[in-house]
């Protein structure tokens, strides 16, 4: 058995990476209501209340509609205030070369809301990420140390 | 006239230091050859030389114990093999290293052989005729890595290292132990080939749903496991590498400990070519490298963050491979996976070793206490953990959409065992000869990675 072929050669032969594909991988749907109920208190209160309705309301799958229901009227009050700071360190970066819009503010808001209930419904411990692997579960649960990136969301969750 | 005591331990001295030499320069380059075969001989022949020297230096005090002292070599030997650890390219690490450092070793070897006493000095002699056959062996197999890249332009001389090596004998004379040098470098991220593909940090990287049945996903869980025996082979070379004046048991246990991780790579490597997977077909992941490398509250290079490397690893990781391996060997019989349990077989026997060199090691570095060291644990743990979910939230954040994918994946996962949450049992034989206490296992029973019961 030649093992090296397992191993060697990679920059001449190596193939297409094989990319993991499950249905429906978006937040697009849950984004764009988060976005509406960024100004839209009554359409929060109904999210809260009765998320099953909203998500069958907007033809949610059964994945988004788990994350609707971690969304939280504290989340929202939250999601508001760190979107301003998100917005004036982005404008800091840019050399004060613009005011960000309220809309592209509302739209963090938005995209900040979907995140924190993604990792709600995921679960956000060291431990549910290795609940999550059906295999190997203490190994590498979460990535880290590869292409670390800014710190600009660091100061925003050490809260 | 055959050489004297003094003289074939002279001798031997300098064997032995171009042998420990040998193995600290592999220690060190290994996580920074981009290609894995390299990885892999690096870390076998690493295991090698440092069994070597061991025996060599055994065999220098049998020749001087009666008078009390030890042979000494000059200055001259350091800066010669320093000057091949700070090769500028892996290629010309290679060419120096089984191109000029092998064949001089041999040659030493030979002269050894002819001029001893061949009954005074038989000890070293049927050490010889057991080594040299081996060292050709490994430098002819050194060498082909020069075909592996198309590195065949090699320098095959480097005036700088001969000036070194011919002024050898020159400088203040110092003991084998003080003539290791300091590590050259940091290297936080471990290489991989060109063009390899990673998962990205703060994302759970793969997640095969059902790793027990469905072909793919078994495919993928072996891909997995491949990344973690590259990753663990790489830090504790560093680990080595970066602490030359630990003891020299210290450098054996991880010489063993790297060329181990390097066999289960191959046996890994015949699973998942049986199942027509090379590895780098999937992404890959380095995260149990870079992710246990440094720590902010850990001085770079210092002692603490030794420590934390071999209690997260080899306390906390290691410890758990053996629960969760002796679990999955029954799985796999049962499923009629006996290649698959095989391996694990001899993979679990290994890392229970590991799990002990850890714990020993970790209490040696905090004075034998051992509350120290489940403190010290905890301490590590809860940095460890909490940057991991720091990185965690940032990428959920950044990537709604690939964290959605993720979550359909998890769902997948769950459909597979039903929803039940799988809980690994304590291997409570493993761990008791790994040599872990009650304390160290309510410790990660508590932290909820294991149950108690059913205890086997």
């Amino acid at each position: 058995m030649n093992l090296s072929r397992l191993f060697s050669g990679h920059q001449k032969l190596r193939p297409e990476v094989v990319q993991q594909v499950h249905v429906n991988p978006t937040a697009v749907h849950l984004i764009k209501i988060a976005n509406a109920a960024i100004t839209d208190p009554a359409l929060v209160e109904r999210i809260v209340r009765e998320p099953d309705a909203v998500a069958s309301e907007n033809n949610l799958s059964e994945n988004e509609t788990k994350v609707l229901r971690q969304m939280t009227r504290e989340q929202f009050a939250t999601a508001r205030e760190d979107a301003s700071h998100v917005a004036s360190q982005r404008l800091v970066d840019a050399g004060e070369r613009g005011q960000p819009r309220q809309s592209e503010i509302e739209a963090i808001e938005g995209r900040m809301v979907v995140g924190r209930s993604i990792l709600a419904a995921v679960g956000r411990s060291y431990l549910d990420a290795a609940d999550a692997h059906a295999c190997c579960p203490w190994n590498k649960a979460i990535q880290i140390g590869v292409n670390s990136d800014s710190e600009m969301y660091a100061s925003v969750f050490a809260r | 006239m055959p050489w004297s005591p003094e003289d074939a331990a002279l001798s031997l001295a300098g064997i032995t230091f171009l042998e420990r030499s040998v193995a600290h320069i592999l220690a060190g380059w290994a996580v920074k050859m981009p290609e894995f075969e390299e990885k892999l001989l690096f870390a076998t022949h690493m295991h090698h030389a440092m069994e070597r020297a061991a025996q060599w230096r055994s065999r220098i005090r049998g020749l001087c114990h009666a008078v009390a002292g030890e042979p000494c070599l000059s200055r001259g030997w350091q800066l010669a093999l320093k000057h091949v650890d700070a090769s500028q390219d892996t290629r010309s690490l290679v060419m120096a290293i089984y191109g000029m450092l092998y064949p001089r070793l041999i040659e030493m070897c030979k002269v050894h052989a002819r001029r001893t006493d061949s009954d005074g000095d038989r000890g070293s002699l049927d050490l010889l005729a057991s080594f040299l056959p081996q060292l050709r062996t490994e430098r002819r197999e050194g060498l082909t890595l020069l075909y592996l890249t198309e590195r065949m332009k090699a320098p095959t001389s480097d005036k700088a290292f001969e000036a070194l090596w011919l002024a050898r004998h020159n400088g203040e004379k110092l003991m084998l132990e003080q003539l290791l040098w300091e590590p050259l470098d940091r290297v936080p991220g471990a290489v991989r080939p060109e063009n390899s593909q990673f998962s990205p940090s703060g994302s759970l990287g793969l997640l095969p749903a059902d790793p027990l049945h469905d072909p793919a996903d078994v495919a993928m869980f072996l891909h997995k496991e491949m990344d973690e025996e590259f990753t663990t082979l790489e830090l504790l070379a560093r680990n080595s590498y970066e602490h030359p004046s630990m003891p020299w048991q210290f450098h054996r246990d991880v010489a063993r400990q790297v060329a181990d991780e390097a066999r289960h790579a191959r046996m890994i490597g015949r699973l998942m070519q049986a199942r027509g997977v090379r590895h780098g077909q999937y992404k890959i992941s380095t995260a149990s490298y870079d992710g246990l490398y440094e720590f902010e509250p850990c001085e770079r290079g210092s002692r603490k963050e030794l420590l934390w490397r071999i209690l997260i690893r080899q306390t906390f990781m290691e410890g758990l491979a053996i629960d969760h391996l002796a679990l999955d060997i029954g799985r796999r019989k049962r499923l009629g996976q006996s290649d698959i349990a095989h391996v694990f077989e001899y993979i679990l026997r290994d890392e229970v070793f590991h799990a002990q060199s850890g714990l020993r090691w970790s209490h040696d570095l905090l004075g034998s206490d051992h509350a120290s060291v489940l403190e010290a644990r905890r301490e590590a743990f809860s940095f460890f953990t909490a940057r991991a979910e720091s990185a965690r939230e940032r990428f959920v954040m950044e990537n709604l959409d690939a964290a959605m994918a993720e979550l359909a994946a998890i769902e997948a996962v769950k459909k597979s065992h039903a929803g039940a949450r799988q809980t690994t049992p304590l291997n409570g034989v493993g761990r008791k000869q790994a040599g872990f206490s009650e304390a160290d296992l309510n410790q990660v029973i508590g932290w909820g990675f294991v149950s108690d019961y059913p205890r086997y």
